[in-house]
């Protein structure tokens, strides 16, 4: 199944449902500033042991500066 | 990237997976709360955390109602907004005398106000308005809904 693309309201709505946010921009900019609850996995940095701390059966959000 | 990063998720395992696609931009653009380091130290401020309440009239109210709104917020000017918030113009009163009261706002109003984003700068927005002799600027979400609006008062001449 392939992830599915979602809006600002999408994402709230999941958020306040439990959804796990990750933002995958390098840990300068989401030190710099981040959405709220979101935690930090650079895309680079994004294998097994970077993901141990979250539930494969819990929708997760990924997010990083824009879609361009 | 995100899409990469969610892909790469889903071959991880994972089962639920979503790409908030317009991403950091788009949020902080439509003024909604964020964190932030505490390296990050003051900064002059964001447009949303000057903006205020504005009068609103939808596109099929009459003139006179808008007025009326306008009147009890003490102001010269009514947003004209869609069922949804989105801005589609502005109607002026102040000293104008052609304006028909008996005429719906959307007959009367200017198109396309000058808008700009929650995230914007604030120093550098109130220096292009006093640049322009400009006292008063929309805030919108990045689909054009209003927020409020960063008012100038204009200076000493």
């Amino acid at each position: 199944m392939s992830p599915s693309a979602i809006g600002r309201r999408g994402t709230a709505y999941l958020l306040e449902w439990g959804a796990a946010l990750v933002e995958v921009l390098p840990r300068a900019e989401f030190d710099e500033e981040h959405l709220p609850g979101a935690r930090s996995i650079p895309l680079r940095s994004l294998d097994v042991g970077a993901v141990e701390g979250l539930d494969r059966a819990t929708p997760v959000i990924v997010y990083c500066w824009d879609s361009l | 990237m995100s899409p990469r990063a969610a892909l790469r998720l889903e071959r991880l395992g994972f089962r639920h997976v979503y790409d908030y696609t317009a991403g950091k931009a788009d949020w902080l653009a439509a003024g909604l709360p964020s964190e932030r380091g505490e390296a990050r130290g003051s900064d002059g401020g964001r447009a949303i955390d000057a903006a205020q309440h504005v009068p609103t009239c939808q596109l099929d109210d009459l003139v006179a109602d808008a007025r009326a709104k306008a009147q009890k917020l003490d102001a010269d000017h009514c947003v004209v907004v869609d069922g949804t918030g989105v801005v589609h113009g502005r109607v002026r009163f102040g000293d104008r005398v052609d304006v028909d009261d008996q005429v719906v706002v959307e007959e009367a109003m200017e198109l396309g106000p000058t808008t700009v984003r929650a995230d914007e700068p604030l120093d550098a927005l109130r220096e292009r308005m006093a640049a322009r002799d400009v006292t008063s600027v929309l805030v919108t979400t990045p689909d054009g809904c209003l927020l409020g609006a960063v008012t100038r008062r204009p200076g000493p001449s």
